[in-house]
């Protein structure tokens, strides 16, 4: 599956989040719930992006 | 059938009861007993009788006498002059020019045509106005498709605020393969200023049961949850037997007539937060957790109660289910206006002559309402602002007077319809007041559970504070609606989203009431 990230592809797998794949692909994206041990929580929205 | 001369209809309300209606109808009971008049004069009790404010209440058939604010001391008097020598109280009495005023209209009522008329804590008078007659031929003549099929095409949109198609959201439920598949009802009616299901529950009770069993037979569930406050006390009751009632008439339970469908309902009794009116937060606390909305998608319609598929809707929107499979989609569409169709069901609060609830139909105008339903402005006062939807909802200033009340009208003017609770100030409110208490409410009612509402609706409070006891500054509400705006946009449920509808509303509309605050 391909992702656009600021205008760029990106390959992606079912089921991972936006944030996994900008990470994976060095984009930073400011988070602070999300650990990959743990899966996504939503909680403290500072990784919110427009979609 | 026996013959009674005078039937005494008593409105037993939350409202009637803190007032002490069981003592004062014993009494007449016992009153009635000694004037050998029991045998000859009913009393029957109903839900509200749709008039507000007026503590104990009854209405005395055929000849339509409204008995207001009785207490005990007055029942001797009425039993003696008015059922023994045929001489009305008029001391007592709601004068007719004023019982004239009230328009309950329910040549057009849908939902709560029954409320006020019958005994809600009597099934065979349910049945004897038509009650269960839906259900009946659902299941005896017409397949889950069919009914699912009738809702979609009558227009029915949610009553819990947002005004999501109802047919399209049991539609999605219903494919689904599942073992178990639930109905949930959303009476948690937290929005302030609301209690329009709690009339339809008090008033009423067997009709939302049928609206439960038509939703729970288009989508195949076998059962039902009732997620009721636990305030409700009465509706509980009330609730609880009717579900008896159902039962005993086999209406309920397994290979309901002969027909091979099963469906059973429970009643679940919230606590009372806000937030649990949000559909996933409340199948959290049904299960038995913390109320804190879950992440979506998966949509409850997919994965909801227990991980299995559940259609959560608002008693309103239930309660116009019979009606519309007894009657047809069309004549529902009668009702109405176009892309939004059916009643709505008000309750109408503030500086208005008659405030109580009304049920009309969609689209009708907010000055109608005003007007016709709630008697007009009280004496001397004249119309500044409403607000409509409750916290969650905006304010209109008398510019808006004219704009339909239906989700797509008031769509245009960035406004909802919301709960349907209408909140009329007049130049002697405060809008800045207003404001504080609505976020107020907000800061006590954010579950916390994620950063932009807890930290949000906080920092709002804070500077509503501020302005309020005359320290803000003209910056502070571009700062609010700066906030509010990021809350819109990056909160987790419909709660953090809620606060930019009021801040913007009120600001945009009335930024003199503020800027009075900063002299």
């Amino acid at each position: 599956m391909i992702v656009y990230l600021n205008g760029k592809a990106y390959e992606a797998s079912p089921g991972e989040q936006v944030l996994q794949v900008a990470l994976r692909n060095n984009i930073y994206i400011p988070h602070l719930c999300f650990h990959e041990k743990t899966g996504k929580a939503a909680k403290c929205r500072a990784c919110v992006v427009e979609v | 059938m026996k013959f009674y001369r005078s039937h005494i209809l008593i409105g037993i309300d939350d409202a009637s009861l803190a007032a002490g209606v069981k003592e004062i109808e014993a009494l007449l009971k016992s009153e009635l007993q000694k004037n050998n008049l029991i045998d000859e004069i009913n009393i029957l009790e109903t839900g509200t009788l749709g008039l507000f404010g007026t503590g104990v209440s009854l209405i005395v058939y055929p000849e339509q006498t409204a008995y207001v604010n009785l207490q005990k001391s007055d029942i001797a008097e009425i039993v003696e002059e008015h059922f023994l020598k045929g001489r009305p109280v008029h001391r007592l009495i709601l004068d007719s020019t004023q019982l004239r005023q009230y328009d309950f209209n329910y040549k057009r009522r849908i939902v709560l045509n029954n409320s006020g008329v019958i005994d809600p804590e009597n099934i065979d008078e349910y049945l004897g106005v038509g009650g269960y007659e839906a259900w009946e031929k659902a299941l005896t003549s017409m397949q889950p498709g069919e009914v699912l099929e009738e809702v979609k095409a009558s227009g029915l949109r949610g009553r819990g605020g947002a005004g999501f198609p109802a047919g399209l959201k049991w539609s999605f439920t219903a494919p689904i393969q599942g073992k178990q598949k639930y109905v949930v009802v959303n009476a948690d009616e937290g929005e302030p200023g609301t209690f329009k299901d709690r009339l339809i529950m008090e008033g009423d009770p067997h009709k939302l049961l049928e609206g439960v069993m038509l939703c729970a037979y288009a989508i195949g569930a076998s059962q039902g949850y009732i997620y009721i406050r636990g305030e409700y006390k009465l509706c509980i009751a009330r609730l609880v037997k009717a579900i008896e009632q159902a039962r005993d008439y086999g209406i309920l339970g397994e290979n309901i007539f002969d027909s091979g469908f099963d469906l059973d309902i429970f009643i679940k009794i919230g606590a009372g937060a806000y937030v649990c009116g949000e559909e996933t937060a409340l199948i959290e606390s049904l299960e038995g957790n913390r109320g804190t909305p879950r992440s979506k998608p998966p949509f409850p319609g997919i994965a909801g109660a227990w991980q299995m598929p559940t259609v959560v809707n608002n008693v309103e929107t239930l309660a116009n289910v019979p009606a519309i499979i007894n009657n047809g989609a069309a004549w529902y569409a009668d009702h109405g206006v176009d892309g939004c169709t059916g009643t709505k069901v008000y309750t109408i609060m503030g500086d208005v002559r008659l405030p109580g609830l009304c049920e009309v139909d969609m689209g009708t105008t907010l000055r109608t309402i005003i007007q016709q339903y709630a008697g007009g402005m009280k004496e001397g006062k004249t119309f500044k602002a409403a607000l409509v939807g409750g916290a969650a909802g905006v304010f209109l200033n008398d510019q808006r007077l004219d704009v339909k009340m239906d989700y797509n009208s008031l769509r245009e003017y960035a406004a909802v319809l919301g709960s349907g609770a209408i909140l009329v100030m007049s130049h002697s409110a405060d809008i800045v007041d207003m404001l504080w208490s609505v976020l107020r409410f907000f800061r006590h009612e954010s579950c916390g559970k994620c950063i932009p509402c807890a930290k949000g609706t906080n920092l709002l409070f804070k500077l509503i504070d501020g302005i309020r006891n005359g320290k803000g500054k003209e910056s502070d509400l571009e700062e609010m609606i700066r906030i509010s705006d990021g809350m819109f946009k990056a909160s987790f449920c419909a709660l953090g989203q809620s606060p930019c509808m009021p801040i913007s509303s009120a600001i945009n509309n009335f930024r003199e009431d503020f800027l009075a605050r900063m002299k």
